[in-house]
C-alpha cells in the first residue's frame, strides 16, 4: 500500500509540480472537511493545478493508480461535497483563478474555476455589469464551486441561480479527456449538457473553465428593513409581496436570535434587538419604478403587521444591512462552538406553519435554533448551535435535522435549495425520490463517469430502498454500471 | 414500417383497446404512420414503451404537432405516441405562482385558465394546438420567452425502460440531486416522454406598450432590445426590405414610460399595434417547407450586423431577437433548386454562424434538403456524451429514433 501511495504521489508531482502537491498529514488535515465539519475524511493527496492540462494529467494519474478524485473550490460548501468521502485525491482549483476574458458588449466572461465569486463582480463593475448569483460566502467561494453546487444566494429570487448564468463549460471528464460544452452564444444544439453538469456536485467531471453571463447593474436600488413582532408576520408580508406581482431582488428574513447574535458581533448593523424578526427587501431597476415599488412594499409590510419599515438612506447603510445578513452565519459562532446550517425549501405559503414546526422540533430536542433565510424563495436555513463534544447533543442535532427535512418534504418542499446533497443528505434522498428516480439520475452519471471515480460517495444513498426485493443491490454507489 | 397484429395486441394488452387506434394517419417526412397510441395513464405508457423496446419498434413522440416538422428523418416510425392524453390541468397555485400541468394540455387552454389570475405562462405557443409537453421538449423559443428551461421546476417523465420518474419538484429553488429536467427540455422526446410539468408562472405586467422603429442600425436595435423593460424585440430585414425593429415594453408603468420616452427620442420610434410583433414573429417562424429553408443561428449579440450581412449576401431575409442572440434566416428554395443551392445556403449559414461565434440549425426545410444532413447543425464536440446518454436512457432506440442531433 505504501509503495502504491508513493507511486501515486510521484505521478501527481509530475503532473502539477512538487509545490502543488500536498501529501504530509498536517497538509491533508486542512482538506478533511469543507463547511460541513461533521463529515470528515482524509484524502490521499491534494493537488493544486493551475491549468486544464494539469487537471487532465492528475485525472489520468488517478485512473492509472485506480483511485478516485474530488474536485474542490474554496471548501465553503455546506454539504460535504468537497470531501474525499472514499479516499482519493482532492483536486483543489483555487489556483486556477484567472479571468480569461471579459466581454462587456456581449455580456459574458470566461473564468477559471478558482475565481472568487465577488472578484468577478468587482472586475465587471467598471463595465456596468455584475455576476448575479451571490451566495453568502461570495467573498471566499469560487465560481467552480458555485457551478458544482448550483449555488444561489439572496438575489436568486429575481436573478435565478448559477444554472441561469452559466453559458459554457470546459470539463475534464473522468477518463482524462477534455470537452467543451455550450459557449458564450448559448442555445446548444443537442442536449443541455451544461444544465446537467451545473449542480452535479463534481460527480461528472472537473470543471476547468466557465463561461458566465454578466448582468447589467441596476440603475437604482432601494433596500427596506421591515421590523416585525414575530417571524410569522414577516412571512405573511412575503406572501403579500409575491402575490402582488412585485419581483424584488431579494426577500430575506432574520429572526430575533440571529439579530441578537449579529448585533453582538462585528457585523452589527443597528438591527432592533427587540424585534421578533426583520424582513430585508431589496428592489432594483429603473429609479422611477423602484420608488413606487418601495412604497407598495411598505404598505404590504404594514398590512402584515410591521411596526416600522426603514429604508436604507444611502449605499453605506445598504451595505450595513447586507453585512448583517451575510455575516449572520459568522456571528452565530458566538453562540456555540459548532453550527449546523440546514437548507430546505418549502412552498412560500407554507413558511409560517413550517417555521413553527421547526421551532417545535428543536424545542423538543432541547436545541438552540436561529433562522436566517431566503423567504422569497421559500428557502429555509434553520441553524442549530451546538457543541459536538457532547455526543448526546450531537445525536439530537442529527435527529432534529432529519425531522426538519421530513417536515419540509411533507409540506411539498425539498431537502436542499442551494447547499446540495453531498455526504450530508445522501441518505435522505429517499424522502423525495424512489429507486426509479434515482436510477434515472444514475443513467446520467453513467454517461459521464461509468466507473464512478469522480467524487464518489455523494448524492446517492449508501443503500438501496429496494434491497430486500433485490438482493443484488448493494447501494447506489456500489452497483457497477452494466 | 407499421405495427403487425401481434404488436397491436401486445400494446393493447398494456394500454387498453381504445388507447391504440389507426384512425387518423400522421404524415412525417414522407411516411404515413397509421397507428397512434394515446393514454392518460403514465404507467400504461411505460408498459407500452417496454413492449416497443422488446419488439424493436420505434415511436414518434408528438404533442400538438405544431413543431413536429423539426428533426432529422426518423430511422423507424412504427407508431405515434401522442401526449394529448395527459390532458389534466392538475393545479394552478396563484398564491405561489406555480402550476402543475399535464404535458398534453394546450398552452392556449392554460392561458385561458390563468386569465385574471395575475399570472401568465412562461412558454410561448406556436399555434392553438401547442402543448405544454411539446413546448418543453422542443425548448420552444418566442420573442417574450427565450429560456423555457428556467421556468421548469419539476417533471414527470416516462422512460423508455417503462419507469415513470420524477425530477425536480414544485418549489422555486431546488438542488436536490441531478437536474434531469435540463436534459428533457430541448431533448425532443428522445430520452423520455414528458407526462407533466411543474412550471413557475410569470406575473402579468402592469403595463404593456408596443413600438416600431424603422431602419435602425443593428447596434441601436440591440441597445433598444436591452432596455430594462423591453420584454421582447424583433429586428427583421433582408432581400431588399429596409430593417425594422418591433419592441414590446412591459412591466412597471413608470419603467415602461422611461423606456418609451427613450425609444421615441433616441430612435424615432412610433407606436405599433398590439399584435404587430406577434404577427411578425409568426411570419418569421412560418416557412413553407416545400420551397424554402429556415435556419436558426445562435450568435453573440454584437455580431448581428456581420451575420445579417452574410445572410443577405446569400439571398436570405432574416428576423432576430437581438437581446437573446438568436437570428432566423429564410432562404427561398424553388422547386427547381438542386443540391448545389442547398449546399450554398448552408455554407453561407456556417459562415454566418462563424461570424456570430455561435451555432446554427436547420429548423425547416423540405425533406430533400434534410436527407443526409444533420438539421441540428455541425457535429458537436460533446456528441460522444450525447450518444452515451441516449444509450443509457433509450438503449433500444424506441423514442424518436434518428431524429435528434447526431441522428440519435
Amino acid at each position: 500500500m505504501a509503495a502504491h501511495l508513493d507511486a501515486l504521489h510521484a505521478s501527481l508531482r509530475r503532473a502539477v509540480g512538487d509545490s502543488a502537491c500536498l501529501t504530509r498529514p498536517e497538509e491533508l488535515f486542512v482538506y478533511e472537511a469543507d463547511g460541513l465539519t461533521l463529515n470528515a475524511a482524509k484524502p490521499l493527496a491534494v493537488v493544486l493545478p493551475r491549468e486544464t492540462a494539469e487537471v487532465a494529467a492528475v485525472v489520468r494519474a488517478c485512473r492509472e493508480a485506480g483511485v478516485c478524485f474530488v474536485p474542490r473550490g474554496a471548501g465553503t460548501g455546506l454539504s460535504g461535497g468537497a470531501v474525499a468521502a472514499e479516499g482519493g485525491v482532492v483536486i483543489e482549483c483555487s489556483r486556477m483563478d484567472r479571468i480569461l476574458a471579459l466581454e462587456p458588449g456581449d455580456r459574458y466572461a470566461v473564468v477559471q474555476p478558482g475565481v472568487v465569486n465577488a472578484e468577478l463582480s468587482r472586475a465587471a463593475a467598471p463595465h456596468g455589469l455584475f455576476y448575479a448569483p451571490d451566495p453568502s460566502s461570495q467573498a471566499a467561494c469560487t465560481i467552480g464551486g458555485n457551478v458544482g453546487e448550483n449555488s444561489g444566494g439572496p438575489h436568486t429570487l429575481k436573478y435565478g441561480t448559477t444554472t441561469d448564468h452559466v453559458l459554457g463549460l470546459e470539463l475534464v471528464l473522468p477518463d482524462g479527456e477534455v470537452v467543451r460544452l455550450g459557449g458564450p452564444a448559448g442555445f446548444a444544439s443537442g442536449y443541455d449538457l451544461v444544465g446537467a453538469v451545473v449542480g452535479s456536485e463534481g460527480t461528472l467531471g472537473v470543471v476547468t473553465e466557465v463561461t458566465v453571463r454578466l448582468t447589467p447593474l441596476p440603475d437604482a436600488v432601494e433596500t427596506l428593513l421591515g421590523v416585525f413582532p414575530e417571524v410569522v408576520s414577516a412571512c405573511r408580508a412575503v406572501g403579500g409581496i409575491i402575490r402582488s406581482g412585485l419581483v424584488p431582488a431579494a426577500l430575506e428574513i432574520v429572526d430575533r436570535r440571529t439579530i441578537e447574535a449579529v448585533e453582538a458581533s462585528v457585523y452589527a448593523a443597528g438591527l432592533p434587538t427587540d424585534a421578533g424578526a426583520v424582513l430585508l427587501v431589496e428592489l432594483d431597476g429603473v429609479a422611477e419604478a423602484v420608488a413606487g415599488q418601495a412604497e407598495r412594499v411598505r404598505e404590504l409590510c404594514r398590512e402584515a403587521g410591521a411596526s416600522r419599515v426603514d429604508v436604507a438612506r444611502d449605499a453605506e447603510e445598504r451595505q450595513r444591512f447586507w453585512r448583517a445578513r451575510k455575516g449572520a452565519f459568522g456571528a452565530m459562532g458566538r453562540l456555540a462552538p459548532d453550527l449546523y446550517v440546514h437548507d430546505a425549501v418549502v412552498p412560500r405559503t407554507k413558511l409560517p406553519e413550517i417555521l413553527e414546526a421547526v421551532c417545535a422540533i428543536c424545542d423538543r430536542h432541547g436545541l438552540r435554533l436561529s433562522n436566517v433565510f431566503h423567504a422569497g424563495d421559500g428557502n429555509l436555513h434553520p441553524n442549530i448551535s451546538f457543541d459536538r463534544r457532547d455526543p448526546d447533543e450531537l445525536a439530537r442535532v442529527v435527529k432534529a435535522g432529519e425531522e426538519i427535512l421530513r417536515t419540509c418534504v411533507e409540506a411539498g418542499g425539498v431537502i436542499s435549495g442551494e447547499h446540495g446533497i453531498g455526504t450530508e443528505k445522501r441518505d435522505y434522498m429517499g424522502m423525495l425520490f424512489d429507486d426509479a428516480d434515482l436510477d434515472a439520475m444514475l443513467r446520467l452519471r453513467a454517461a459521464f463517469d461509468p466507473d464512478r471515480v469522480c467524487n464518489p460517495g455523494k448524492i446517492f444513498p449508501a443503500t438501496r430502498f429496494c434491497m430486500e426485493a433485490n438482493p443484488r443491490a448493494r447501494g447506489y454507489d456500489r452497483v457497477p454500471f452494466e | 414500417m407499421s405495427l403487425d397484429d401481434a404488436s397491436v395486441a401486445a400494446l393493447r394488452a398494456e394500454v387498453g383497446e381504445g388507447a391504440l387506434a389507426a384512425q387518423a394517419p400522421v404524415e412525417l417526412d414522407g411516411r404515413r404512420i397509421a397507428w397512434t397510441l394515446c393514454t392518460a395513464d403514465a404507467a400504461a405508457l411505460g408498459r407500452a414503451l417496454r413492449v416497443l423496446g422488446e419488439r424493436g419498434l420505434g415511436a414518434v413522440v408528438r404533442g400538438g404537432g405544431t413543431r413536429s416538422g423539426f428533426g432529422n428523418p426518423p430511422r423507424r416510425a412504427d407508431l405515434v405516441l401522442s401526449t394529448r392524453g395527459f390532458a389534466e390541468l392538475h393545479e394552478i397555485d396563484v398564491d405561489e405562482g406555480v402550476a402543475h400541468l399535464g404535458a398534453g394540455v394546450a398552452l392556449a387552454e392554460v392561458e385561458r385558465a390563468l386569465a385574471g389570475s395575475g399570472w401568465e405562462l412562461p412558454l410561448g405557443a406556436a399555434g392553438e394546438d401547442s402543448t405544454v409537453g411539446g413546448g418543453l421538449a422542443a425548448a420552444a423559443v418566442d420573442p417574450r420567452r427565450a429560456a423555457p428551461r428556467s421556468a421548469v421546476l419539476g417533471l414527470t417523465v416516462v422512460l423508455a425502460s417503462g419507469e415513470v420518474t420524477h425530477c425536480g419538484g414544485r418549489v422555486v429553488k431546488n438542488v436536490t440531486g441531478y437536474d434531469l429536467a435540463k436534459l428533457h427540455v430541448g431533448g425532443h422526446g428522445s430520452l423520455g416522454v414528458i407526462a407533466s410539468a411543474w412550471l413557475r408562472l410569470r406575473p402579468v405586467a402592469e403595463r404593456v406598450e408596443s413600438w416600431r422603429v424603422e431602419e435602425p442600425s443593428a447596434p441601436r436595435a440591440l441597445e433598444a432590445a436591452r432596455r430594462p423593460s423591453a420584454r421582447a424585440a424583433l429586428f427583421e430585414g433582408g432581400t431588399g426590405s429596409p430593417p425594422r425593429l418591433l419592441v414590446e415594453l412591459a412591466g412597471d408603468a413608470a419603467a415602461v414610460a422611461v423606456d418609451a420616452a427613450w425609444l421615441r427620442e433616441t430612435c424615432g420610434a412610433r407606436a405599433a399595434g398590439p399584435g404587430e410583433l406577434d404577427d411578425a414573429f409568426a411570419a418569421a417562424a412560418r416557412v413553407d417547407p416545400v420551397d424554402a429553408l429556415r435556419v436558426r443561428i445562435a450568435h453573440l449579440p454584437t455580431r448581428l450586423a456581420k451575420l445579417t450581412g452574410g445572410i443577405e449576401a446569400a439571398g436570405g431575409r432574416w428576423a432576430a431577437l437581438p437581446a437573446h442572440g438568436l437570428c432566423w434566416a429564410h432562404f427561398p428554395l424553388p422547386g427547381g433548386a438542386g443540391e448545389a443551392r442547398v449546399d450554398e445556403i448552408l455554407a453561407a449559414t456556417r459562415a454566418a454562424a462563424r461570424e456570430g461565434a455561435g451555432r446554427w440549425r436547420l429548423e425547416a426545410a423540405p425533406l430533400r434538403a434534410r436527407r443526409g444532413r444533420d438539421v441540428f447543425g455541425d457535429p458537436d464536440a460533446a456528441l460522444p456524451l450525447m450518444r452515451a446518454l441516449k444509450a443509457r436512457f433509450d438503449p433500444a432506440a424506441v423514442l424518436n429514433p434518428g431524429r435528434f442531433a447526431g441522428a440519435l
